[in-house]
């Protein structure tokens, strides 16, 4: 089960790599926020999610046994909803050269769905095989 | 094996993007101490006032980025009525094009030197232009030194003249504190 997980959580992080350095990429052209959130950390925080979520995933499992899949994809959810509202209590702090601060959330709250939205198409694949 | 092989993989890669995600790259604001000067047969000066930030991490520096804005109007060639001329439309054409900017796009690593290479927009025109610099550290400051030179005729600054010539050589200091 471990291993389906941890595969999971690789192939997550690939693809929510990928899809979000192209949305990322092609939305700098129109508003750059390189000096806030360069191009390269979005792969890296990607990566860092899922693999938070592998872990809880497997915590989840060994503590509940087969309502553990539950219990991850409905926190997830809550947890990546909820998300959207840290900017709201904690405003970023723009470097002087972001020049369309007021442009960030709509950027930014797409990707706070990318993980999530790639770990529920996937994680019946792997995780509810021999349940 | 197998199992024991992908659980490692499983904390290398954790460990690694975490350390990335949340590595803050050195935010560095301009600070007093600066010298903006340029110098040929004549006129010589300097600009006296500077702003803008750096974001400078030696181990990284694909994600460094210069961003400066230079006010025209501070020029100072130690001729008020020179510094006046500089100003018209003719030279910087201050009331059109207020501030001189320079924002990088790379920095690469040249021995001891950084060449810092981005877009410098004089007078409402942008060209792509490579500075070397020399770079310092001291507790919160860092401090780069360098030269390079402008051609003032391919920005449309005055025209060309048997006095003034077209190259100026231009000598920057700028010292910047952690922001």
């Amino acid at each position: 089960m471990a291993i389906r997980t941890i595969t999971l959580g690789f192939l997550v992080a690939f693809l929510s790599s990928i899809l979000g350095i192209v949305y990322v990429y092609f939305y700098y052209q129109l508003f750059d926020f390189t000096a806030y959130l360069p191009l390269w950390k979005v792969p890296a925080i990607f990566t860092f999610i899922s693999f938070v979520v592998v872990g809880f995933s497997l915590v989840m499992t060994k503590l509940f046994k087969n309502k553990g899949n539950i219990i991850t994809s409905t926190t997830l959810t809550l947890v990546t909803f909820s998300s959207i509202l840290l900017p709201t209590f904690f405003p970023p702090r723009f470097p002087n050269e972001v020049e369309v601060p007021e442009m960030f959330p709509a950027f930014v709250l797409p990707l706070h769905f990318f993980v999530t939205l790639f770990w529920l198409l996937l994680s019946p694949y792997f995780l509810l095989i021999k349940q | 094996m197998k199992k024991t092989l992908i659980i490692s993989a499983y904390f290398i890669v954790l460990i690694l993007s975490s350390a990335v995600s949340f590595s803050v790259l050195d935010h560095y604001e301009i600070t007093t101490g600066h010298k903006i000067a340029f110098k040929s047969a004549d006129p010589s000066g300097t600009f006296t006032k500077i702003s803008g930030t750096i974001d400078f991490d030696e181990a990284n520096l694909d994600s460094c980025k210069f961003t400066i804005t230079i006010p025209v109007s501070s020029i100072d060639t130690g001729n008020a009525l020179r510094d006046k001329k500089a100003q018209t439309a003719e030279w910087f054409d201050a009331k059109n094009y207020p501030n001189i900017k320079f924002t990088s796009t790379s920095v690469t690593k040249d021995g001891e030197k950084y060449n810092v290479k981005g877009d410098l927009t004089l007078k409402g025109i942008k060209k792509e232009i490579t500075i070397p610099l020399t770079y310092t550290k001291k507790d919160n400051k860092i401090t780069f030194k360098g030269t390079f030179t402008v051609n003032r005729i391919t920005f449309g600054i005055g025209k060309k003249s048997e006095v003034v010539p077209d190259n100026m050589a231009m000598s920057v200091t700028v010292p910047a504190i952690v922001k």
